[in-house]
């Protein structure tokens, strides 16, 4: 089932959705849009291990989407 | 005033309970306005004496609703968040600056060998050179008063009478080379050297300052010099030196340990060995193909590596706000791997 890992102080919050659902892929690519309008960056990988890619637009095929959040300077 | 204070107060315990420390107790908080500046000045008093204090400028959306009740009332949240993430950051580099001192005390105790002490002090002075440059943290360096001026060079002489029931002395020497002078005050203390009295320097004094301050360029050379391919430094060993800068201390046990789950899961098979082994992992740029090492941390934990294996320089990003360590540097894993040239450009170089 495709999930969405959203980076926080709690490590992550997970949100699982059902691909085969259109309620729950609209409420997915909701999340996505408001995620990346606040700043954040969505990748995700081919496979474990693979190399990750950022992604610009809602993929509900995508098994995990990882969002985090804005990056600044040290 | 007495509402900025209120809100001050319990945002500023609410992050600091977030970052999973115990709260400073605090005692009174301060927010005050410079005309001559126009800045708010906002200081917070702590029961054991400490003092923690930031300026705003009134130009900020923070500072002019500060002005207005019904304006701050409106303030934006993410002003408030900006602020805050900012003001724990440097709250947390001044903690493990300390920190760090007082382990190069214990190791220098301990009888570390001269090149592992040499090593550490230079990455303090990195460090400490790094939070004065972006986050206008003092360190707690002392201020440069008269009495305070007693000379590297008559500290460590004074240390060279006494130092030899305890200390090594290619300890010793190494370090005379070598270090700075906070590096001093810890060794001094370290081998237990009362302090001197106060007393004007001498023209003999003033020369040695010259000399060590003519020299400091080549302890960066020096530094640059380490040999970071694998295999020559004891990483594992090294990492829990330098534990004091992995600025990975905030979020609880389990946010830190589901973190480092995470970033597990997303390393490759080469990276993931490499963290197990070494507490840090390679990986290469999107763009240019430069190689860079992130370590264990939050913070100034990415050296770019050269192709001998030397490390080049630092750079220090992280994602906003108080994510533990794994989150961090999953992220900057993602970002160096996809978007290097955009993580670079909003990096600090040190």
């Amino acid at each position: 089932m495709p999930v969405h890992l959203v980076m926080d102080h709690t490590g992550d919050t997970r949100h699982e959705f059902d691909a085969a659902d259109a309620k729950a892929i609209g409420e997915a690519e909701a999340r996505f849009q408001e995620l990346t309008g606040l700043g954040f960056t969505a990748a995700t990988r081919a496979a474990p291990g693979a190399t990750p890619k950022v992604v610009r637009s809602f993929d509900p095929t995508a098994e995990e989407t990882l969002f985090y959040p804005r990056l600044v300077g040290g | 005033m007495s509402r900025a204070r209120e809100i001050a107060e319990r945002e500023i315990r609410g992050l600091l309970e977030d970052m999973g420390r115990e709260p400073p107790a605090l005692h009174d908080v301060s927010v005050s306005y410079r005309e001559c500046t126009q800045n708010f000045v906002v200081e917070l008093f702590l029961t054991d004496g400490r003092r923690f204090g930031f300026t705003l400028p009134y130009a900020g959306s923070f500072g002019r609703h500060l002005l207005s009740e019904s304006g701050f009332a409106e303030r934006s949240v993410r002003d408030i968040s900006d602020l805050y993430n900012r003001l724990a950051e440097d709250h947390l580099i001044r903690h493990d600056l300390r920190e760090a001192r007082r382990r190069l005390t214990d190791m220098a105790r301990q009888g570390a060998p001269p090149h592992v002490l040499v090593a550490l002090n230079e990455r303090i002075a990195q460090a400490h050179a790094h939070a004065q440059r972006f986050h206008g943290v003092d360190a707690g360096r002392r201020p440069a008063d008269r009495s305070s001026a007693r000379l590297r060079g008559a500290e460590i002489s004074h240390i060279a009478c006494d130092e030899a029931a305890e200390v090594p002395s290619a300890v010793f020497e190494e370090l005379r080379s070598r270090l700075d002078r906070d590096a001093a005050d810890a060794f001094r203390m370290a081998v237990g050297v009362p302090s001197e009295p106060s007393r004007n320097i001498t023209a003999r004094e003033v020369q040695l300052r010259h000399a060590e301050m003519l020299a400091r360029p080549s302890m960066v050379e020096w530094s640059r010099s380490i040999d970071l391919r694998p295999g020559a430094i004891n990483w594992v060993g090294f990492s829990e030196l330098y534990d004091p800068f992995s600025f990975g201390n905030v979020g609880t046990d389990e946010a830190q340990e589901r973190g480092l789950q995470l970033l597990r899961s997303w390393l490759s098979p080469e990276q993931l060995a490499q963290y197990e082994k070494d507490r840090a992992f390679d990986v290469r740029g999107g763009k240019t193909g430069k190689r860079y090492r992130i370590r264990h941390g939050r913070q100034m934990n990415i050296d770019e590596i050269d192709a001998k294996g030397r490390r080049v320089c630092g750079w220090c990003f992280l994602p906003q706000g108080q994510l533990v360590a794994g989150d961090v540097m999953l992220a900057q894993k993602i970002a160096l791997e996809t978007d290097e040239e955009r993580a670079l450009a909003v990096a600090n170089r040190f």
